[in-house]
């Protein structure tokens, strides 16, 4: 799934390493994420949501719409 | 255009993937070459073909779990060899990295402990199965101290390993016993199947690594 995880960590001046480091993971997660290989779980990406303040779809980006 | 800065990067990377390379090929060749070595002499000539892979592959094992513990014992050198971003990062990783070594080098000496006492071995059955059997339990509780220190990549990177390593065995170990129960090919020994768990195992956790990004050069 794609997202704006780096965007996001960038924007705040951080590391790889000191985002894992916030988030209490291991930066081959942050690197898998922000490279995506690897969608994080519910809890993770919600930390991760509320660490830059922002709603999960705005960090993961899924097209998919509801049909009727 | 190439920039002066991806340029850069580049010659990072190819340094950087050059060092575990050669460092490797040399490992595995002096590997190949003193196991060859040892099962020629006289002490282990009656050793089956089976049994001397299975020392190979118990070696490998033993070697990979040495080499990657002394680098994270010494960090400065094992950044240099192994696929982390820096010094910091294997420091991060030291607790589940040894634990998980000291499980690798268990499980090796486990397969040549009962390679060495089968046939033409140089080590009476019952003890190297008492030997064998404690070296994998013991190995096995190392693994578990790893896993539970692992954070959710390395657990789902460790479900897909097992199971692609479940797909392998049925594929690899059950069409050949298909084949063999039918005539066709000759029935395994059980070091040889023994000896294709260990390397289908290392095979699944190859795969299941690279399909996640952790074998790109960091």
């Amino acid at each position: 799934m794609k997202n704006r995880l780096k965007e996001h960590r960038e924007g705040k001046g951080w590391s790889q390493g000191e985002l894992a480091r916030r988030l209490g993971v291991s930066r081959q997660t942050i690197n898998a994420v922000e490279t995506d290989k690897y969608d994080p779980s519910l809890p993770l990406a919600l930390r991760m949501a509320k660490l830059f303040a922002v709603a999960v779809p705005d960090l993961f980006i899924d097209d998919w719409e509801p049909t009727e | 255009m190439m920039t002066e800065e991806s340029g850069r990067n580049e010659q990072s990377v190819l340094r950087k993937l050059a060092v575990p390379i050669v460092i490797g090929a040399a490992v595995g060749f002096v590997t190949m070459f003193g196991v060859s070595k040892l099962t020629s002499g006289d002490l282990l000539a009656g050793l089956s073909k089976a049994a001397e892979m299975a020392v190979l592959v118990g070696a490998f094992y033993i070697l990979a779990g040495v080499g990657v513990g002394l680098g994270a014992l010494r960090p400065r050198i094992g950044a240099k060899i192994l696929n982390v971003e820096d010094v910091e990062e294997l420091e991060e990783q030291k607790g589940k990295l040894l634990t998980s070594c000291i499980a690798m080098a268990l499980w090796g000496a486990a397969l040549i402990i009962i390679a060495l006492g089968g046939e033409g071995g140089i080590i009476a059955p019952l003890p190297a199965l008492i030997g064998g059997v404690a070296m994998l339990v013991i190995g096995s509780g190392f693994a578990w101290v790893s896993y539970r220190a692992s954070d959710e990549l390395m657990q789902m990177l460790n479900a897909e390993a097992t199971v692609l390593a479940y797909s392998l065995t049925l594929g690899v170990v059950g069409v050949w016993a298909m084949a063999a129960h039918l005539d066709l090919a000759r029935a395994q020994e059980p070091i040889e199947m023994l000896t294709m768990f260990y390397v289908i195992a290392m095979l699944a956790t190859f795969i299941a690594a690279g399909r996640r990004g952790l074998l790109a050069p960091r």
